[in-house]
């Protein structure tokens, strides 16, 4: 590419002649194997990591510090009023629940759609998966009151035989986000194998060999193994798939199966996923910049992946920005003046300052991904992050807020206001999410290594025009190893 | 297989040549007859056409379902830089680029919009739920609307078609280039057309009724139906000798898995529609389910749950099926079954409150379908059936699931 003598590491040129290249820099299955591996097993941490850890950390415990006072004190200790019986906590829930969407999409979805470009970012974003149903988790369960009967939630057969409302969707949460968590988990697993096995056959102290060890699971490269790997991973795309969709729009029952204007309408499960992958998007690209950064990955996550997350943000975001504007319509078209009411409430009442930082940064904002310029700029597009962080979680603060604090009665209408334990508890989630994530980066492999070998040029035996016929082993291609200049 | 020689154009028939006269004459006559048929049927049952209006706007959606299915097809195909599809895409091209002869078969439904549409009615025009609407709701207003998505969707479907076929002689990138580009607004402004078109011409038969998530509940169902279709006129052609060789069963397993993907996404379109209603249970919501469930239409509607749903999503599941032919004629021909059945169950209960079925719904079936596919193969007839020069084509020839 002409483009690659000016820099090396673009490789958004559009050429329809040839697929782009994924992985630059003349990388082999070696330096791959280095990069990727040396960052959890040789390299030293640096001061910013442990800088970065004590923050977050304490971070978590301001978080269980506000919880463990909700716990002792009630649920009083919340900006919840009468009307406004849902605030902060169902706003929190939503908003990490939509997070966790872009793991699976990256690793499921994109997988049966045969984008190449997920290897070099999937395991970024599955681990982020996790943690964001993790902090997801948290926030039903601690709003349930009385949290030491929060086992009743599962349909087990407690002590006074009683069973759970199977027809309330808050009871379907449990079951989607369970299971959306069970899957995802696996998946990422499944997924690290082969790689936990390299940090295993790399790894020099006897702990860690037995640690990684153990997490391989037995692992040697077979052929068998990759076989019946392979086949596991298909079949655990097949089956997540279904999930991206599931678990957000179980999500979205929670308010849809109402009566309530402004929650119940048609459109709210499909909109909800796509709002769903659109802030998991974003927060996989806030933590991905700074991670390529600083542990020098930018050859295999390249401008060209981000370009690509941008593109699916621009259009997840455009999606968002059709259903606000159906609902809008619809609200209007319906002719039930309370669900006008609601709108028109959202968009000029009191909460009109939420509606419009909403409307801002999900709608108005990432237009400018339509850009080119924008969508390969590193610094514009992190702060394109930040803003669809915030926009998506003032969705959902519109979405549960405005609806509730001006019902049906006038008489009771009132404005939530949160209180210091609602926002500690929030920023607490935040110390929880980025310390299982600096944990994740120190120690795990952050990039899936087999994967990304498999989308290299060399992988491709029919396309290699350096390879004689018949050639089928591995690594041919100008050899590195460590010392070598 | 990647030690196999890669198919190149030159193994097969990549024109329609002495078959295309031949099927659109056929195409033209029965489309003509049918239509004939169902107008004369119509006629003789002396009610201003009405029952003939309501006939005809099911087989109207259907066929203008399916050539916006392949429309977005396309859209997204280039937005994506797929490669995958490009010995199939001058198929999808033509499907799409008829839109200027689906506007002109729009005509009767707008004439007769008097007879079908609740909103047309002149005891609804002064009902207090028309009041804020009347305007929108109006004649002259879905005459404008009509003409605004033809001359978006012609637009988009005949920049395509005509795109890719001058780069069938000049073989310039610079083209596919400008295919990408144009994809991103194509798909904003072609969104937005569906979506309110759906709403004008199936939602507002019952202009009290409304579900913000009707469009999407229509475009899907199209472009399901759009895979179906698409894999019938491969199958078609090549057993004709045309495209053999180089669409293989690789191309197969992709329609297959497409048609198998978008099975799911209607019923879960579909569901999240009927669900989210039956559960909050609001009259002014459910009695458009109402309508559909009594009087014989439930039976309809069981039939429309395992039609569409509930049997493809069995039946296209296993890899086997898909990378079997018969297999696969087999559901392409029941989805479009299926599909076609779906919309007369969301168009005709509001005709008839009892379940209905004539002979004439057949015959108009043949009349819009046979023009448009007239249409199609008038436009398939003067070029190649495969983009000969496009830059992913080497690629799409030696595509393999993996």
């Amino acid at each position: 590419m002409k483009q690659s003598v000016i820099d090396p590491l673009n490789n958004t040129v559009d050429d329809p002649t040839r697929p782009t290249e994924l992985v630059l820099g003349g990388q082999s299955y070696t330096t791959i194997t280095e990069t990727v591996a040396d960052i959890a097993l040789e390299q030293k941490t640096p001061k910013a990591w442990y800088v970065a850890f004590a923050f977050f950390a304490s971070l978590t415990g301001v978080l269980f510090l506000m919880i463990g006072y909700l716990i002792v004190t009630g649920v009083g200790v919340w900006g919840l009023n009468n009307p406004v019986s849902w605030g902060w906590a169902i706003v929190n829930f939503v908003f990490w629940v939509g997070i966790g969407h872009a793991g699976t999409l990256i690793s499921a979805i994109l997988f049966l759609l045969r984008q190449k470009w997920r290897t070099s970012i999937n395991r970024f974003a599955e681990a982020m998966t996790i943690f964001a149903v993790v902090c997801a988790g948290l926030f039903p369960a601690i709003h349930v009151g009385r949290i030491w009967l929060v086992h009743w939630l599962f349909p087990i057969p407690n002590y006074q035989a009683m069973w759970p409302n199977f027809r309330s969707p808050l009871l379907w949460d449990v079951f989607a986000v369970g299971t959306y968590a069970l899957v995802s988990l696996l998946f990422w697993y499944t997924g690290m194998v082969p790689d936990l096995a390299t940090l295993r056959d790399r790894a020099k102290g006897r702990v860690r060999q037995i640690i990684y060890g153990t997490l391989a699971i037995g692992w040697r490269g077979s052929h068998r193994h990759w076989h019946r790997y392979e086949k596991a991973y298909l079949l655990l795309a097949g089956l997540a798939t279904p999930l991206v969709l599931s678990v957000h729009s179980v999500v979205s029952f929670d308010f849809a199966t109402s009566q309530l204007p402004g929650w119940h309408t048609s459109i709210f499960p499909p909109y909800f996923v796509a709002g769903a992958v659109f802030s998991g998007f974003a927060m996989v690209g806030t933590v991905l910049i700074p991670a390529r950064q600083w542990f020098g990955l930018k050859h295999l996550i390249t401008l060209h992946h981000l370009d690509n997350m941008n593109k699916i943000i621009l259009a997840t975001g455009s999606i968002v920005g059709f259903a606000y504007a159906t609902e809008f319509f619809i609200a209007w078209y319906g002719g039930n003046p309370y669900e006008s009411f609601a709108f028109v409430n959202r968009a000029f009442g009191p909460y009109a300052w939420a509606y419009w930082t909403m409307v801002t940064c999900n709608v108005v904002t990432p237009q400018l991904f339509w850009f080119k310029k924008i969508r390969t700029n590193i610094k514009v597009m992190w702060v394109m992050y930040i803003f669809v962080n915030i926009g998506m979680w003032f969705e959902r603060f519109v979405i549960t807020v405005t609806s509730l604090s001006r019902d049906f009665l006038p008489s009771s209408w009132a404005y939530y206001k949160p209180t210091l334990i609602d926002i500690l508890t929030f920023v607490g989630s935040f110390g929880l999410f980025f310390t299982l994530f600096l944990l994740f980066v120190r120690f795990l492999p952050v990039i899936a290594m087999a994967e990304v070998k498999t989308v290299m040029p060399i992988a491709d035996l029919a396309g290699d025009e350096n390879r004689p016929a018949g050639d089928y082993h591995g690594d041919i291609h100008p050899k590195r190893r460590k010392g070598d200049k | 297989m990647a030690h196999q020689r890669v198919p190149s154009l030159k193994d097969t028939e990549t024109m329609l040549s002495s078959l295309g006269p031949k099927v659109f004459n056929a195409c033209l006559v029965i489309g003509l007859i049918g239509l004939a048929a169902a107008l004369g049927l119509g006629l003789a049952e002396g009610d201003n056409l009405r029952h003939f209006g309501f006939s005809y706007l099911v087989n109207f959606a259907f066929f203008l379902s399916i050539s916006l299915g392949a429309l977005f097809f396309l859209a997204i195909m280039f937005i994506t830089k797929a490669s995958w599809n490009v010995v199939i895409r001058r198929l999808a091209e033509v499907i799409a680029a008829i839109m200027p002869l689906l506007g002109l078969l729009a005509i009767p439904v707008i004439l007769l919009a008097g007879q079908i549409y609740g909103w047309a009615q002149p005891d609804a025009r002064t009902s207090h739920a028309m009041a804020h609407k009347a305007a929108f709701l109006s004649k002259d207003a879905f005459i404008i609307r009509w003409a605004i998505y033809f001359a978006i969707w012609s637009a988009y479907g005949l920049f395509y078609w005509r795109t890719s076929v001058k780069q069938d002689g000049s073989g310039d990138v610079a083209l596919t280039r400008r295919l990408e580009n144009y994809s991103g607004h194509a798909l904003v402004v072609c969104s937005l057309a569906t979506s309110l078109a759906a709403m004008d011409l199936l939602m507002s038969i019952d202009f009290l009724w409304f579900s913000t998530i009707f469009g999407v509940y229509y475009w899907t169902g199209g472009f399901v139906t759009f895979f179906a279709v698409l894999t019938l006129i491969t199958l078609g052609l090549q057993s004709t000798g045309r495209l053999t060789k180089i669409v293989s069963m690789e191309h197969y397993h992709d329609y297959g898995k497409l048609m198998f993907g978008f099975t799911f996404f209607w019923g879960y379109i579909a569901f999240s529609q009927y669900m989210l209603y039956w559960y909050a249970n609001i009259p002014e919501e459910t009695a458009w389910y109402m309508l559909r469930s009594e009087n014989g239409w439930g039976w309809v509607a069981l039939a429309v749950l395992f039609g569409t749903f509930l049997a493809p999503f069995c039946g296209l599941l296993s890899v086997q099926a898909k990378r079997n032919l018969g297999m696969m004629a087999f559901w392409a021909a029941w989805i479009i079954v299926a599909q076609w059945v779906n919309l007369y169950w969301v168009v005709m209960p509001e005709f008839s409150h009892s379940f209905t079925i004539s002979i004439m719904d057949l015959a108009a079936f043949f009349g819009v379908g046979g023009i448009w596919l007239a249409g199609i193969t008038r436009l398939a007839m003067g070029t190649s059936l495969v983009p000969l020069k496009d830059p992913r084509l080497e690629e799409s020839l030696r595509f393999e699931n993996v």
